[in-house]
């Protein structure tokens, strides 16, 4: 027994040294491991920027991009190249979408059998799997997004700047709404195939006009109220992140950015924020004719309540027009945002984009001659025809001038079937007119959430208006700073480290006090 | 005796390759950029820049209401499931009930299902006043509405009885393992020295299971700490941020905002928090003892 | 006495039962919910009807698009058949990886055994949100974005948990089976096979079921790897690209999530019930019952 136990002793104390030296060991060949595989410095083949000079001088006017030869000729060549070629596209349409999509590919195919287009489907708009991807170089060539999330690929110079590869005329094709979204500091950075915007959906069994003033608005949705005992209003403003609040923060007067000292600087803490926010709360809780919906969209529980005739007026976007036009049919009605009666201005909700974007060779590996392939492959996707056909299976509101011009020809002669959606289409077209563009530098990214956490304070009745827009500009400005793109005095070396988790009680205040500084 | 030590070494090295390739590797990679600046703004040259994350993290970024909300979430979450768990273990455990079979299988169902729905389903039962928990449930009870939107404390009863719902089953799973493992014998012989029920409880059943609780514990503890899905489905951090934990802000900075070193920071932060957390009730319920 | 001994037992039962079809009233209702709206024909999961939980007419329209959508090669069924793939093979590799693991921490003296126990525990501690994206940077240069990739990221979640439950068991095994096995001739990985994979069945049920479910229901990691080739997507990519849940320009259809739901849960639950003797039983060896 006693041997036994000297033997285990003596085992143990050599156990724990060995212990520590595996775990030693493991710790540095995992590290070791890492190194090896990983590159600082990511070595990517040089982005060749092909001189357009020579197309430019032949291309003034806007070229016809439903003539292959003309885009042969776009990207610089002159004939098909002997080898065929092949480009990633990740694809992010809807199923209704990806029916008129799946058309204009197998065209494609048809009239640039050189190139092979492989296309992944599912892929989701305005995340970061594009990022992900192009960190391990694997980002496809060809990416669809919306044009913000757009913006902030191109700022980190993840995405081609298409100013350099093609004459401005091609940019002529497009809305000036829609190229606007897609230009940032005058570079241009994708092709629009749609706009988008919210409108107001009505239900023309309760709603005898739509109200073109928010005075109107308040006297029809108590109209409402008191005669059919639903709501008039569903607007879930606690829920929303301020893409369509942007609307109502508009209509008073507001803008999301200002320029201070050569800065982009939030403006969100504005008269017009406490007013925009007290309207609703006032229509929430004071006159009781709107309902603060827990979700949005025509699956969430405004649009389900508007489905089941529980509520007149939703605001919502065309991409939800078929399950309503299914529930309600010709009871469905659609009319911009009304203005608002104390400023005169109109509710402008945000005209967004989304469009297809070619990746630098950094992200997605690409050779010249793919690059080449790639932008016929968008300038095709986004032509006449293949816009048309997004607008006619889909109803997407077209970005190419034509297919547009076209779209209101046919809603005037009443071609869409059935034939209340004529007016409805029209109603929607409408609201292309009163809208603001969608801010796309990078500092858009942050507002989101800043508007959320305070609006949704705001609306659960924890702080005053007041507080709410001081707050979401703090919020904002904290983000921006935290993310480099707002320069602020630089914390101190560590040695105050300390010092500083101490006085985390005084951190509002030296914030306040320095935004209080900047705005003087 | 070397050699023997070698070959037997082999068999430990299957799960040390995959933890390391799997677990240190990453951990490695995240602590090491969350002292870059890599974001979106610095994505193909990024630099290191120390402790600046760690500094914006102290000096701007909610730490003390996460740590709350986070502790809330856990340790309310924690209380509630085991407590249900072994209520209807303890239940189950009975030896004159009829029926364990057909209940167990019921209860268990919720485990069972696909949780990716249960909390859509769950989110939709919630919603004030269509869902049918305000609507009927709750009424039929004779309680208030819960409404997450406005009040914090309805978002967390929300997110609690929800996940309630949804890991119930897995601890009457274990209790009720673990309870059937005591011999009778022991309950027996206590009954024969005229013990009553609540002596039986507290001096056999409790012991024998306190090393099934302290395990059971830790590792759910852990795993509801890093629990990020029920939060991000159903209140998704709201109202403000009065119900966000350190794993859905870190989601949100990588995901939303595309700062990934200030995600990483808060990583590395809400694991540092598990770590010590996880040894201290190692050292203090001496299980691992047990385990080596 | 003895009345009011029978008195105090009849309650107790009383009130058992009572708390036990509360809870499985409970534990049904949602699920009824999801089986409910995949025979409707609305999207939508926000019941704003108490009617609408006893349906007049089921429609099998979710279930009829569900079966007939062909996405380039990629439908339902196939997408099925790859996750049954996949979560089989996690399932095999992750017992094989918890009982090997289990049974040398049990019997087999190893240098550094305690320490590598703990090390390998606490770092199952990083959460999985912020794993996610450096795996998926490290496995595009291994080129391990596949299915052998997804496997390998599976594994250890549950390997690491079950190993310390299989060694429990395996403690309570007699080492003298073993031994008189070994004397026999048999070789100790050979015993490892044949006795104690047997006795320890019920940890080995556990970890199967828990290694397939995790692997069956994963979305995000999948989503990850598997993205670019619709013919090797995993059925829960599919479905939510079917229900139209990836897009949010898209309206999401519901009622397809929920049909898919119930065809993916179904056979899992079925899975969960039928060896639920053996997973009341795995746990058994964590009671440490002191004689």
């Amino acid at each position: 027994m006693k041997f036994l136990r000297r033997n285990k002793k003596l085992k143990g104390i050599s156990g724990t040294v060995i212990a520590i030296i595996v775990v030693i060991i493991i710790i540095i060949a995992a590290i070791g491991i890492y190194f090896a595989m990983t590159s600082h410095h990511p070595s990517a083949p040089t982005t060749s920027t092909t001189s357009t000079s020579t197309t430019t001088t032949m291309f003034t006017t806007p070229p016809n991009t439903s003539n292959p030869q003309v885009l042969m000729q776009l990207v610089g060549l002159s004939s098909p190249p002997s080898t065929p070629v092949t480009i990633t596209v990740w694809d992010s349409y809807s199923s209704s979408e990806n029916q008129a999509f799946n058309q204009t590919l197998a065209q494609f195919e048809q009239e640039f059998p050189w190139i092979h287009v492989e296309v992944t489907y599912g892929v989701g708009v305005g995340t970061s799997q594009f990022e992900t991807a192009a960190k391990a170089h694997q980002a496809p060539i060809v990416y669809r997004d919306t044009s913000d999330s757009g913006g902030a690929l191109f700022a980190a110079g993840l995405v081609l700047n298409l100013s350099q590869y093609l004459p401005p005329s091609v940019f002529k094709l497009y809305l000036p709404t829609a190229i606007q979204d897609w230009t940032l500091n005058g570079s241009v950075y994708g092709l629009p195939d749609n706009i988008n915007y919210i409108v107001m959906f009505y239900n023309k069994h309760f709603v005898p006009y739509p109200p073109n003033t928010t005075a109107q608005l308040i006297q029809i949705a108590e109209e409402v109220n008191k005669t059919y005992h639903i709501w008039g209003i569903a607007y879930g403003a606690s829920d929303e992140y301020g893409y369509r609040f942007a609307a109502w923060f508009a209509g008073f007067g507001g803008q999301i950015f200002t320029t201070q000292n050569g800065q982009i600087v939030p403006a969100l803490n504005s008269t017009a924020m406490v007013n925009a926010l007290q309207f609703w709360y006032n229509l929430t809780y004071v006159y009781h004719i709107n309902y603060l919906a827990p979700s949005t969209g025509a699956s969430g529980a405004e649009g389900q309540l508007f489905i089941a005739n529980k509520t007149a007026i939703i605001f919502d976007g065309p991409w939800d027009l078929d399950a309503y036009l299914q529930a309600l049919g010709p009871n469905l009605g659609a009319a911009p945002l009304p203005i608002v009666s104390q400023t005169g201005l109109r509710a402008a909700p945000f005209i967004g984009s989304t469009g297809w974007m070619i990746s630098t060779p950094q992200a997605s590996g690409a050779t010249p001659l793919q690059i080449k392939a790639a932008l016929i492959f968008i300038l095709f996707v986004t032509n006449y025809q293949s816009d048309l056909r997004l607008w006619e299976v889909a109803h997407d509101i077209p970005a190419n001038v034509q297919a547009y011009n076209t779209a209101i020809t046919q809603l005037k002669e009443g071609k869409l079937q059935p034939a209340y959606l004529n007016q409805i289409m029209e109603g929607i077209l409408e609201q292309a007119q009163y809208g603001q563009k969608f801010p796309n530098i990078p500092q858009m990214a942050y507002y989101w959430n800043s508007f959320h956490e305070y609006a949704s304070e705001f609306f659960a009745g924890k702080i005053n208006a007041e507080q709410a827009s001081q707050g979401m500009e703090q919020a904002f400005v904290q983000a921006l700073v935290q993310n480099g793109l707002l320069s602020v005095v630089l914390p101190p070396p560590p040695i105050f480290l300390i010092s500083y988790a101490l006085s985390m009680l005084l951190v509002p205040a030296v914030i306040v006090s320095e935004i209080k500084i900047r705005k003087w | 005796m070397r050699k023997d030590n070698l070959i037997n070494f082999l068999y430990i090295l299957p799960i040390l390759a995959v933890t390391i390739l799997l677990f240190v590797l990453p951990v490695i990679y995240s602590v090491y950029i969350s002292f870059t600046n890599l974001s979106l703004l610095h994505f193909l040259k990024y630099s290191f820049v120390g402790l600046q994350n760690y500094i914006i993290i102290f000096k701007y970024g909610y730490f003390t209401q996460l740590l709350e909300n986070t502790l809330i979430w856990t340790l309310g979450s924690l209380v509630t499931m085991m407590g249900l768990g072994f209520a209807l273990a303890l239940i189950l455990n009975q030896q004159d009930l009829k029926g364990k079979t057909i209940f167990y299988a019921i209860l268990i169902l919720p485990w069972a299902f696909p949780g990716f729905i249960s909390l859509l389903v769950w989110q939709g039962l919630w919603v004030d006043p269509y869902g049918m928990m305000n609507r009927l449930i709750l009424p039929m009870l004779h309680l208030p509405h819960v409404n997450s939107l406005t009040s914090t404390t309805d978002a967390w009863i929300e997110l609690i009885v929800t996940n309630d719902w949804l890991s119930f089953p897995y601890f009457m799973t274990v209790f009720y393992s673990a309870l059937q493992s005591i011999p009778r014998e022991l309950y027996d012989i206590a009954e024969l020295d005229g013990a009553g029920t609540f002596t039986k409880f507290f001096r056999i059943t409790l012991p024998s299971l306190k090393r099934t609780i302290a395990f059971v514990f830790i590792s759910s503890f852990v795993f509801t700490w890093n629990n990020f899905y029920p939060i991000f489905v159903l209140t998704g951090g709201g109202p403000g941020i009065s119900t966000e934990t350190f794993i859905v802000y870190a989601y949100q900075e990588a995901f939303d905002y595309s700062n990934f070193s200030l995600a990483a920071a808060w990583s590395v932060i809400s694991t540092l928090f598990t770590v010590i957390l996880g040894i201290i009730v190692i050292k203090y319920t001496h299980i691992l003892e047990s385990f080596t | 006495m003895a009345v009011k001994h029978k008195i105090f037992k009849i309650l107790r039962l009383a009130i058992s039962y009572a708390v036990l079809i509360i809870m499985a009233f409970a534990s049904i209702f949602p699920l009824y919910y999801v089986f409910m709206t995949s025979f409707s024909n609305a999207p939508n999961l926000i019941s704003l009807a108490v009617s609408d939980l006893l349906p007049k007419h089921l429609y099998f329209i979710a279930y009829k698009e569900l079966f007939t959508t062909n996405l380039y090669g990629g439908t339902f069924l196939l997408w099925l058949r790859n996750s049954l793939i996949l979560a089989s093979a996690t399932a095999i590799i992750s017992v094989l990886l918890a009982l090997i693991t289990g049974y040398a921490l049990s019997r087999l003296d190893i240098p550094a055994k305690k320490i590598l126990a703990i090390f390998i525990y606490i770092v199952t501690f990083f959460p999985y949100t912020a794993t996610a994206v450096p795996l998926y940077l490290l496995f595009a240069k291994l080129h391990l974005l596949n299915y052998i990739g997804l496997i390998l990221a599976y594994t250890p979640g549950t390997s690491i948990f079950a190993a310390f439950i299989a060694k429990l068991a395996i403690d309570s095994i007699p080492s003298s089976y073993e031994e008189i096995a070994m004397i026999d001739g048999l070789s100790r990985f050979q015993v490892f096979l044949r006795i104690v994979m047997r006795l320890a069945l019920p940890v080995v049920a556990l970890t199967a079921i828990l290694g397939f479910s995790g692997a069956y229901l994963d979305f995000a990691l999948a989503y990850a790897f598997l993205l670019p080739n619709v013919k090797e997507w995993t059925a829960t990519i599919g479905l939510y690209y079917m229900a139209g849940l990836l897009n949010y320009a898209s309206a999401p259809a519901y009622n397809i999530f929920a049909a898919g739901s119930v065809i993916m849960g179904v056979p899992l639950m079925a899975l969960f019930i039928v060896s639920q003797k053996m997973m009341t039983r795995a746990y058994s060896n964590l009671a440490g019952v002191k004689q």
